[in-house]
């Protein structure tokens, strides 16, 4: 008697458990990025990280000549945002330092792609992942380019690594 | 006769002597010794250890053992032979069968879940203790979240389960159990996003995404642990906690899906259900027998 007892009440308070416990469940935040975004870092031709205060980055062709990366902002890594409306997309870098500041001696990096709808999460979202089939660029300052990785999705991961001639 | 053949008629004549020899090495011992002898012996053993049954008194107790009760000492022996036997199950193989109905997913479609229809268990009674299910239903998702850019849809798809239960109560009343079981489930089914918009800020596109029409497959295994109780005559209801993980889902090429028919959104590797039961005796009369052949 004593376990009808016990499982009769179970059983009750159970189903409100279940039922608030249901209703009240909350999905967690985006832990990556809402889009999919290439994460690439600056690096010396020795391989070593290196940050930099002397870069504008930005997109060719971008609406108002807007910069991803502004001049004596300090950084180590930029993220390039490939357009999904096209299957190309061109960034420029232009150098702040004395004997570099000539728009001549800007580097330019292009990429072609294909982009795939894709449902990263509920959290996150619907993004495009990108699957890079060439990539070509200047070598002014830059001295090359390694891409580890040809597919760009919203994982918060450096894909690709740039590799100046520096001083340093 | 050459001495040649002389030589090989010696060389025979020795080989049989030797022979005989070996022969003759071989023995047999008999065994003498008494199998009383070889035995182990119980250095322990009392003179009072032995009863004579015919000089003892019987009767039976309360509990239907019969016991010998020496007299003299007032030592009483229950007679382990003569004991009811407990049967391990006392339900027999095919004790009842039921039918159950998923009430929680439509409870909660209308408390304003997003995702989900209902489903329907079969089950057989196996001794009160092992219980196959197969379950099949439907399940469908609809969901828009506030602060994300897509609508989630799965167009109504079937789903189907196979597994067992195991009730501890088996040798208690079978109207109410505590039972713990597995399950493989799998769905054939389609999602897709709709209204999907991807916000590229910097680029100043906002543009709508053609989201395809996925066609996916998808299996998940499921640990359970539930109560069941009787309600009214042959209703019942109870309760299930799960803990569930999807086993396989083909294809990724867009995403994995974020509802599964059957196993519910892929957020959270915990579920829940709700169940009204309906049985169906099968072999009510044979396992009351059981229950008073046992009593006796």
């Amino acid at each position: 008697m004593r376990w009808r007892r016990v499982i009769l009440w179970s059983v009750i308070a159970a189903a409100g458990i279940v039922a608030g416990v249901v209703a009240g469940c909350n999905t967690s935040g985006c832990t990556d990025n809402r889009s999919s975004l290439l994460l690439a870092g600056f690096y010396n031709t020795s391989g070593k990280k290196i940050t930099v205060n002397s870069l504008e980055i930005g997109g060719v062709g971008a609406p108002e000549d807007s910069l991803l990366v502004e001049l004596k902002s300090t950084v180590g890594q930029v993220y390039l945002p490939l357009r999904s409306t096209r299957n190309e997309t061109s960034f420029f870098i232009h150098y702040g330092q004395k004997g570099l500041d000539d728009p001549a001696q800007n580097d330019t990096i292009e990429f072609v792609y294909d982009s795939t709808p894709y449902f990263a999460s509920v959290e996150c979202g619907a993004v495009y992942n990108y699957r890079i089939k060439r990539l070509s660029y200047t070598r002014h300052v830059i001295d090359s380019i390694g891409l580890v990785d040809s597919l760009v999705n919203n994982a918060n991961v450096e894909r690709m690594k740039i590799f100046f001639r520096t001083a340093q | 006769m050459t001495m040649k053949s002389l030589f090989k008629i010696l060389a025979l004549l020795l080989a049989v002597v030797v022979g005989q020899n070996v022969v003759a090495q071989r023995r047999v011992t008999p065994v003498n010794t008494p199998a009383t002898a070889t035995q182990p012996v119980n250095e322990n053993r009392q003179p009072r250890d032995s009863m004579d049954r015919a000089g003892m008194q019987k009767f039976r107790d309360d509990k239907g053992n019969v016991v010998y009760l020496d007299t003299i000492t007032g030592r009483e022996i229950v007679d382990s032979s003569s004991m009811a036997k407990v049967p391990p199950m006392i339900y027999p193989l095919v004790f009842d069968a039921t039918v159950g109905v998923d009430v929680g997913t439509p409870l909660m479609r209308a408390l304003g879940q997003s995702h989900g229809v209902s489903g329907v268990q079969f089950m057989v009674n196996l001794h009160n203790r092992y219980i196959p299910v197969f379950e099949v239903g439907m399940g469908e998702a609809h969901s828009t979240p506030a602060y994300n850019n897509f609508t989630y849809k799965s167009k109504l798809s079937p789903y189907f389960k196979l597994g067992l239960n195991y009730n501890f109560l088996y040798n208690s009343n079978p109207q109410y159990q505590a039972f713990a079981g597995v399950r493989y489930g799998i769905s054939p089914f389609k999602w897709t996003l709709t209204d999907a918009t991807v916000d590229n800020t910097y680029w100043g596109d906002e543009t709508p995404m053609a989201f395809p029409e996925v066609k996916a497959t998808a299996g998940y295994f499921e640990m359970l642990f539930g109560l069941k109780v009787m309600v009214y005559k042959n209703l019942s209801m109870g309760w299930s906690v799960n803990y569930r993980a999807v086993m396989h889902q083909s294809p990724v090429t867009h995403g994995k899906a974020w509802y599964i028919p059957g196993y519910g959104t892929t957020g959270s590797p915990l579920g829940a259900a709700v169940t009204l039961y309906y049985t169906i005796p099968l072999n009510r009369q044979r396992s009351e027998k059981n229950l008073t052949d046992n009593e006796k």
